[in-house]
């Protein structure tokens, strides 16, 4: 079933300039493809590969739209600004002319891929889930719809900011592994998590399953006996 | 997605680290190939300066360039002009540029006093 869910606590983060793609690709874990239209989501990580925040990207000619945890905002500048020096970046805000909606299940733009429509910006990211941007001049309105999120989150194993994802974990052990591209060039926290994965251990990893089966104090996210867990590698079978 | 006026936005202020007289030094090994790769061409200079990125954060930029860049430190070292962008000038402040003669991982390397940490391969430091 297909639904949308209005998502405040994400802001947007406009990063203008020629040197856009190339600083934000060479400090995060996913490659951000210098075309135009791509959308995907890359995680920036701090020198031990802790997660700083992750982003959801949209690559446009002027530069690269970061939507971004507002709770996570504040730390991502701080570790953004310091590295601008003489670049052609600079730094936009735009979370209040502009609301963020996730849907399920939506038509639109291919996986990996936005597009624009009266002022509603899809960014497909998952085959299942796009991202809205939409101008707060446009007179749709969304509600929020937490119920039916975490329901899906805890259905496709969706790790979320507060939940699974913190600053106290790397990508590998909060379900983020897709976001760890294997072949692209040097990033603040690469050799940690390459080594993490050439020698098989990363540690924790995020599961799915039955809530009575996992280990209760690993339990990060549940739905109608269905939880997600971050456990131990060696636990799981 | 309403960026319609993001010509006009004003951007988030960027507290940007205030200029630094940088003083280097070159070895004479790495002056020596400097002085090789220049030339006979009049005019020519390195650049030192420093983007974001790499395993550290830091990635060293060298380049060799025709006369000067516009927002950098005109240095004279030994006879060879060097141009620090201003910008990056915190970060480059006391460095030495030295060459390593060895097949594997030879080449310019910069030993840097602001460096907390530095990449395996030493293009990056943080």
């Amino acid at each position: 079933m297909s639904f949308c869910h209005l998502r405040p606590d994400i802001g947007v983060l406009f990063v203008r300039g020629r040197d856009a793609v190339a600083f934000i690709d060479g400090l995060s874990t996913n490659h951000v493809p210098a075309t135009p239209g791509s959308a995907l989501r890359t995680v920036f990580t701090d020198r031990a590969a802790k997660v700083i925040a992750v982003a959801t990207v949209m690559v446009r000619e002027e530069g690269v739209v970061l939507l971004i945890q507002r709770e996570r905002w504040q730390t991502l500048l701080e570790h953004l600004t310091p590295r601008m020096l003489g670049q052609e970046v600079s730094l936009l805000d735009l979370s209040n002319r502009n609301h963020v909606v996730y849907q399920t299940m939506p038509d639109g733009p291919i996986e990996g891929t936005w597009s624009t429509d009266d002022g509603i910006t899809r960014a497909r990211i998952h085959n299942a889930l796009s991202i809205l941007v939409i101008s707060g001049q446009t007179s749709a309105t969304y509600a929020q719809n937490n119920e039916a999120w975490t329901a899906w989150r805890v259905a496709n194993r969706w790790p979320e900011e507060g939940f699974e994802i913190t600053p106290k974990r790397h990508p590998y052990a909060c379900g983020l592994e897709s976001l760890v591209h294997e072949n692209k060039g040097c990033y603040l926290g690469q050799e940690v998590l390459t080594r993490m994965r050439s020698r098989g251990r990363t540690g924790w990893v995020l599961v799915q399953g039955a809530s009575d089966e996992l280990p209760q104090e690993r339990i990060t996210t549940s739905h109608n006996g269905v939880s997600l867990a971050i456990v131990r590698t060696s636990e799981v079978q | 997605m309403d960026c319609g006026t993001c010509d006009s936005a004003p951007a988030l202020p960027v507290e940007a680290p205030a200029p630094v007289n940088v003083n280097l030094t070159i070895t004479d090994k790495a002056r020596a190939m400097l002085s090789d790769a220049f030339g006979d061409t009049e005019g020519q200079s390195l650049l030192v300066g420093v983007l974001s990125g790499g395993c550290s954060g830091y990635m060293y930029d060298l380049q060799i360039i025709e006369g000067s860049e516009p927002d950098c430190q005109s240095l004279d070292v030994m006879g060879i002009n060097v141009q620090v962008p201003n910008a990056s000038s915190h970060l480059l402040d006391g460095i030495e540029i030295d060459y390593e003669d060895r097949l594997m991982g030879g080449g310019f390397k910069i030993n840097n006093p602001n460096a907390g940490s530095t990449c395996g391969c030493g293009e990056s430091f943080g």
